[in-house]
């Protein structure tokens, strides 16, 4: 075995030792009690959602708690109730004199609180341009998001692909296919063959050769030059054994497809990244009308993680899911 | 010595030998661990409980795991091992119970909820145990009574609760207040198949599998996808098997750069550099570095290994 292949082997025993470790997180009553009062810090928050997306007896434990305390509201001394009426009482009275617009709705973000009033306002996220931020409002009022069909078009022909694999063959690619991918230098996967070595080709949408990767020893292999913006690419692995050469996918199988992100998308993604780097509501959005779609799953799921109790961040989810 | 160290573990820090650590293993897990677990399981979940074996195997294996930590040096001490026993029992028997009884589990909540946020309520601590009734009684002892059923009505808690307490003039033990509402609300936990609450501990074989099946660029992909704080704790604690960082390992086989690991764990890559030679960083280190407790650290450590462990459990 090589230096690198032990250090690689130590790496990932690191790592398995590091997934194996300790004993499991379960949310104890406290926790959850102080996520439902909205008592919890930024951290427990993350903390608390995180897990309650994971864990099938936490996550029921907090929706259920969330509905409870939602019907019960605490019976409190009248004192302080009837000053409270009076000075809801004195705030509506005065709200039209002010001319502020009321909260439409309002969504936990990467610890922070993002409101949309009625007037179509924003409020609790800075540093988005006029575009990131007529997005975002859109989908909010809406409850949905525009996916563009090129990422819906790939979707169907990455099942396409994956439904014909499932059955009749276990050397397969794995990623990319069926995806808009924001970077332009992707990594190729597949699931191997013993004792095969490998070799990648990646064809343009009208099937001219772009780039190959020579043989490989590896079930992976990065792209060493960066992708055409903007192009949809179509890629085979071959694997190369003793007893030949077998090619996947290969017709009649679907080909396996994907795009490189536009660089005007890309850039905006990049930007957004760098300047909303918790904001999921953001990112969620801005992938989604990307056509990034994985990402967009990613980041609206962590939404929706951190407003267990909002139909409004379940909405956009629900949205992405349907297109 | 180790500070803060139980002087029952020392035996097995100690141990410089395959055959010296296996004595002074099988002696805590038999002779300290086992009788601190039956006990307390006893105390939880009766002698009948048809699963006692499987819990008790469960505690051990994570009682196994801590100490091999210990005696590798990548665990901190343990104070007291009777004390830690008791307490992974407790939750383990705890877990058990919310996983058995979802409803009883629920209606706990609810009944708790109340108690903490109805000001005519309170709720208390007498030692270990939780002890309910009216807020002019808090603090003071429970006095067992007979309970009458029809006071119970799940659908109205907070009089219920109330009507409850008027009757019986005194304090009560919480989870008497739990197993009246139980009995009288239609709780049917009974033929409840346990669910899958910890992907962990239903499938251990299947981190194991990482090593032939997944490559370390794949596992390194699934961490970089992980949100940023449960990235950075999960990585300057991360530990080869000899108890160093695993970190230089990510440089040395070309995976990231120091500059790549300094954005994702959020440190400048100058200040990485000056702290390189102190990885691993404990767990009050990073927790001052996030703005976290120590306790939060872990936590989000733990966040961390769900969610890898999801993803790659759904490759």
């Amino acid at each position: 075995m090589s230096i690198d292949e032990k250090e690689r082997q130590a790496l990932i025993q690191a790592l398995v030792a590091e997934l194996s470790a300790s004993e499991p997180l379960h949310l104890d009553y406290e926790m959850i009690e102080a996520y439902v009062d909205g008592r919890s810090d930024a951290i427990d928050r993350e903390i608390v959602s995180s897990h309650a997306a994971m864990c099938a007896m936490c996550g029921r434990e907090l929706r259920d708690l969330e509905t409870f305390a939602a019907q019960h509201r605490p019976r409190r001394n009248w004192l302080p109730f009837a000053a409270a009426a009076i000075a809801a009482g004195l705030i509506i009275a005065i709200i039209p004199l002010l001319r502020p617009s009321a909260t439409v709705l309002s969504l936990h973000d990467g610890g922070r609180e993002i409101s949309l009033t009625t007037d179509g306002q924003l409020a609790g996220i800075n540093g988005l341009t006029s575009d990131d931020a007529r997005r975002i409002t859109n989908a909010l009022r809406a409850g949905s998001l525009t996916v563009p069909p090129a990422a819906t078009q790939l979707e169907k022909s990455g099942e396409a692909l994956r439904s014909t694999y499932s059955s009749t063959s276990s050397f397969e690619p794995l990623a990319p296919i069926g995806c808009i991918i924001v970077s332009d230098r992707p990594t190729f996967e597949w699931t191997s063959v013993p004792g095969a070595r490998y070799r990648v080709e990646v064809f343009s949408d009208h099937f001219r050769p772009v780039v190959s990767s020579g043989e490989l020893g590896t079930t992976h292999w990065t792209v060493p030059q960066p992708l055409a913006r903007g192009a949809t690419y179509v890629w085979q692995v071959t694997a190369i054994g003793s007893k030949g050469e077998t090619t996947s996918p290969a017709p009649p199988v679907p080909e396996a497809r994907f795009a490189v992100l536009d660089e005007r998308n890309a850039k905006a993604i990049a930007r957004l990244e760098q300047s909303q780097p918790r904001s999921h509501l953001a990112l969620g959005v801005a992938y989604a009308e990307a056509g990034v779609t994985a990402e967009a799953e990613r980041e609206l799921q962590e939404l929706a993680g951190e407003n267990q109790g909002s139909a409004d961040a379940r909405r956009l989810l629900q949205s992405l899911r349907s297109h | 010595m180790r500070d803060g160290l139980d002087p029952q573990l020392e035996s097995l820090v100690a141990a410089r030998d395959d055959l010296a650590r296996a004595t002074a293993l099988e002696s805590l897990l038999t002779e300290i661990a086992d009788p601190v677990i039956r006990r307390s399981l006893f105390h939880r979940l009766g002698a009948r409980e048809p699963e006692l074996d499987d819990i008790r195997g469960g505690v051990m294996l994570r009682l196994m795991r801590k100490l091999d930590e210990l005696q590798r040096g990548v665990s901190e001490p343990i104070a007291s091992f009777t004390d830690y026993v008791a307490i992974v029992t407790f939750h383990a028997a705890d877990d058990f119970l919310r996983r058995k009884q979802p409803q009883r589990a629920l209606l706990s909540n609810r009944i708790r909820y109340l108690l903490t946020h109805d000001t005519r309520f309170a709720l208390w601590h007498i030692e270990r145990d939780l002890v309910c009734g009216l807020a002019k009684w808090r603090d003071k002892p429970p006095r067992p009574r007979p309970l009458d059923p029809a006071d119970a009505n799940e659908r109205q808690l907070g009089d219920s609760l109330a009507r409850i307490f008027a009757r019986t003039g005194a304090p009560l033990a919480f989870h008497d207040i739990v197993a009246l509402f139980a009995a009288t609300s239609n709780v049917a936990d009974g033929n409840t198949p346990l669910e899958d609450a910890d992907l962990r501990e239903l499938a251990p074989s299947a981190f194991e599998q990482l090593e032939s099946k997944q490559t370390a660029e794949h596992l390194w992909r699934e961490i970089e996808e992980l949100p940023a704080r449960q990235r950075t704790a999960l990585l300057l604690n991360l530990r080869e098997a000899g108890g160093g960082s695993a970190i230089p390992l990510l440089t040395s086989t070309g995976l990231a750069t120091a500059e790549q690991i300094a954005d994702l764990v959020g440190i400048p890559p100058a200040e990485l550099a000056s702290i390189w030679n102190d990885l691993p960083l404990d767990d009050n280190t990073i927790a001052s570095r996030l703005g976290a407790t120590r306790q939060q650290v872990i936590n989000l450590r733990k966040c961390a290994r769900e969610r890898l462990a999801r993803r790659l459990s759904k490759r």
